[in-house]
This record gives structure tokens, sequence and C-alpha cells, in this order.
């Protein structure tokens, strides 16, 4: 059972790499670049899994984060967070404000893929 | 290089119980203030007719001197090769010229060591620095994951064609943030170089253990400690910064010349300026130059968002005794003392090269590092 994906990130070669690779296994892919307007975006969709940047233009995915976990229509969703911040204080701020995953970049296709699966499918 | 520090060392303590400035002592030698106080600092070697001419202008003997550094040769080399089965003193004996290279050797990693620390500390505190270095990751992130795809065949010519582009333009956002990123930190070597060359106004004879015992009685309030120490704001400040004690606050110094040049600068944890192309003239270290003798106390936070709160606490005064014949050597000193107050701050950076703040009227230049 493949689903919908909302993708917010700000780096446009890796959205078109990233759809690409989810479009290919069956997913539904949608992109946003923004943080100020990305939790209006999921609100509006809603996806079945987000897969979050860190540094965004307007907001940081840990605010958005913030923000979706404390809304009830969101709190549960899976979020893969994706991001260059690999210290583990950022890695420690995400899972204590609520991501399911935190993967670092660079990352591999099939990593991200597999991810993706299980979060979803279980 | 402590293989040369004691020497160095002993120099200074010599000049400095003559009452001997570095200016006076370095004239009476036939060398520059500059080259002495790197000579004071163990950063260059001293020959051996630069050796009597010191030890004759300092009323020592050059052998002691000499001996000085034998004595801080064999030290250094025990501390590096402990467990030797021949007496380090005899090896330093038999291979003089091989002991030496093997010091300068350890002092060039504890260097790099040193650099590398500071270089991952500046990545913390270093917005700009931080973003470039994030930025790359993302190049490289795309760059890989493009490969890949095309690697197992993208199953279509026209996204192929469109991936093959994309790998393109990252290599070539990746080399010009590459060249952005070893010019800005060549250029910072080579402005930390600078600044350690300078001749150092900021000595201090003030005894440690009575600062540290000061601090502990009164807190870090500068005038306070000053007051127990019977000396100058100024002075109780660069000795305030040098402490010794675990259990007191992180400080960080920085001190200009008159024209603003940075002459010293002491970081501490959140406490970071640029010297290579300016430090952000909104430091209150430089705003002091305009009001020289008024102490001044401000509370900022670097732009990021992400350090501590610093107090800063800075005067301007004069550094060197008055003469009739001789304009005056005005120094500003700033003791950045990182308590994290919670009251209202102001905002700075570290310099406009490596700050990441929009609409700042006091910026010259754009950030150096984004693409």
């Amino acid at each position: 059972m493949a689903g919908r994906v909302l993708l917010i990130e700000d780096e446009p070669n890796i959205v078109e790499a990233i759809s690409f690779i989810l479009s290919r296994d069956g997913w539904t892919v949608h992109t946003h670049q923004d943080g100020e307007t990305a939790a209006e975006r999921v609100r509006a969709l809603p996806p079945d899994l987000i897969i979050l940047d860190v540094m965004l233009p307007g907001r940081s995915g840990f605010d958005i984060l913030k923000d979706l976990r404390g809304s009830e229509d969101t709190r549960r969703l899976p979020v893969l967070m994706l991001t260059a911040r690999g210290a583990p204080k950022d890695r420690d701020l995400a899972m204590d404000l609520g991501a399911t995953v935190y993967m670092t970049k660079p990352f591999s296709n099939s990593e991200i893929l597999e991810t993706v699966r299980r979060l979803v499918e279980g | 290089m402590p293989h040369r520090s004691l020497i160095g060392s002993r120099v200074r303590d010599r000049r400095l119980s003559l009452s001997l400035s570095q200016r006076q002592l370095a004239q009476a030698i036939g060398i520059s203030p500059s080259y002495l106080n790197l000579i004071e600092h163990g950063k260059r070697g001293i020959g051996a007719g630069l050796l009597t001419r010191l030890a004759d202008a300092l009323g020592a003997d050059a052998a002691v001197l000499q001996a000085a550094e034998d004595n801080a040769l064999i030290a250094r080399l025990a501390a590096i090769t402990p467990d030797t089965a021949e007496p380090v003193e005899a090896i330093v004996d038999r291979f003089p010229v091989w002991s030496r290279q093997i010091a300068a050797q350890a002092d060039e990693i504890a260097e790099l060591t040193q650099d590398k620390a500071a270089l991952t500390e500046r990545a913390q505190y270093d917005p700009a620095l931080a973003a470039a270095l994030h930025d790359v990751l993302s190049i490289v992130t795309s760059i890989r994951s493009t490969a890949s795809i095309l690697v197992d065949g993208a199953g279509d010519p026209e996204w192929e064609a469109r991936f093959h582009a994309n790998i393109y333009n990252d290599s070539k956002r990746l080399a010009q943030m590459s060249q952005a990123l070893v010019e800005y930190l060549d250029g910072t070597r080579a402005a930390q170089d600078q600044v350690s060359d300078a001749p150092d106004p900021i000595e201090t004879r003030i005894d440690r253990i009575e600062v540290d015992r000061a601090m502990h009685r009164v807190g870090s309030d500068p005038a306070a400690v000053a007051k127990v120490l019977g000396v100058g704001l100024a002075d109780a400040m660069i000795a305030m910064a040098g402490h010794t004690d675990a259990d007191l606050p992180q400080m960080g110094l920085a001190a200009c010349d008159g024209a603003g040049v940075m002459t010293h600068y002491q970081p501490c944890d959140g406490f970071m300026m640029a010297r290579m192309r300016g430090a952000c003239p909104l430091w209150p270290l430089f705003q002091a130059l305009q009001q020289p003798g008024r102490p001044m106390r401000h509370v900022v936070a670097m732009t990021g968002g992400q350090s501590p709160r610093l107090t800063c606490y800075t005067v301007a005064d004069r550094y060197e005794a008055a003469t009739f014949d001789a304009s005056a050597a005005i120094r500003s000193v700033m003791l950045v003392v990182a308590d994290a107050p919670s009251a209202a701050a102001q905002t700075v950076g570290p310099g406009c090269a490596t700050c990441a703040a929009q609409d700042c009227a006091a910026r010259r230049e754009a950030p150096r590092l984004r693409l």
C-alpha cells in the first residue's frame, strides 16, 4: 500500500531526486519549499507521512514539528526529519519534539525508501 | 612551542622585573618589538648572537638562558615519550638535531589539533560557516542521490537528461562553495597569524592566584575586582580573563588599538569576533574608543540565536606612560563573561563576512560564504 508523502525541502535538486525515487515506488509525492506556510500545507493535504528538512526559509523544521505535535490532527503523523545537522544536540532536540525518525544528509536512496515504507506500511 | 617557551618566559620575566617595555628592550638589542614578542611567546628561536645581546641587555648570563632551552627540550621529549629505555637527557645529548626535530613535529601536531578544535568550535558559533557547511552537505546529498538514480537507470531519456543537468549544476556549485570555504579558512589562518605577530599591549603583572581569590570574594564585576587588587579597571579585566579556576565563569577578552585594529582575542563559549576582514562594529569594544576612560557594561546576544547571552565590560584607556613628545597610545579592552543573564540584549555579529544578520545598518559587505 503506497500513500501520500509531503516533502518539505528547499534544495530543488534533492526535491527532484527524492520525488523521483518515491514516485517510482508508487508513492504520491507533494512538495513544499517554504517553512512559513508548511504547517498549513500539512493540514490542507493531509499526507500519510512528512519528510521535513530543518533549515528552511521562513521557519525552521524544528518549529514546524513542534507546531504539528501540538495539534490533535497531526500529533501522530509520521515525520521523517532529513537534515545536514548531525550534531547530537540537534538529534536530541528533534526526538524530544516528536520526530519519528532523524536522518542526516547525505543519505542513500535505498535508506530513505526503506524508511518511508516502514513508517507508513509498518 | 613549549621547548622555546621557557627561554621566552625567562626573557619576559627578566624584562618585567627590570620594568622594561618590549619596545625598550627591542630597541636596546636592535630588533623590532613584534619580533621580541614572538620570542617571548616561544614562536621564534634565538641565535647565538641575539642570545648574547639579550643576556647583556637583561644583565643575565647567556649560558643560563641557553640551559633553559636545553632543559625545556628535555622536559618536552620526556612528556612525548615517557617510557624510553634510555634517559631522555642522554638521547638529547647524543642526538640533539633529531631531538629538536621530534619536539618540533610534536608541537606541529599539537597546533593542528588546536586548529581542528578551533574549527569545530567555529562551526558551532559561526552562523555563516555553519550554514555554508550545511549547504555543502545538501549539495553532496543531491549529487549522491541523483547519481544513484542514474546508475540504476532512470528508465526515461528525458529524466536522465534532467538528472545529468542537475549533477552538472550541483558539481559547479560544490566547486564554487569549496573554493569560497578554502579562501575563507585560509584568510582566517592568516589573520590569526597577523594578530599573534602583533606587539601585546595587554601584559599584566598581577598574580593569577590573587585574581582568582579576588573573584571568589567579590564576583565577576571588574570594578569590584579592580578595587580589591588596587589596579586600574583595564588591568583588572585583563587579569580576570586569564583566571585559572574552573569554578569561575568562562571569560573571553578582546583588545584593540586606537585605530580599532584588534590586537588581542581570547574567545570563550558563545563569544566570537572575526578579525580577517574586520569585526562587527557594533561590539562595545569599538564604542568605548569614542569615550576613553568611561567604563561601559552591555549585555549582547550573537546573531544566529544559538549562543548564550554575554555580559561585556569595556573600557578604553592609555596603556603607556604619557610623555610630552609622543602621542597617547590608546587601547580598548573588553572582558566578556558568559554568564547568560536574562536581561534584554543588543545583537552583535562576529563580523560582516561571517554574519547572517539581514538589514543591518552597520553592514559593510555581504556575507562571503553564501552562494
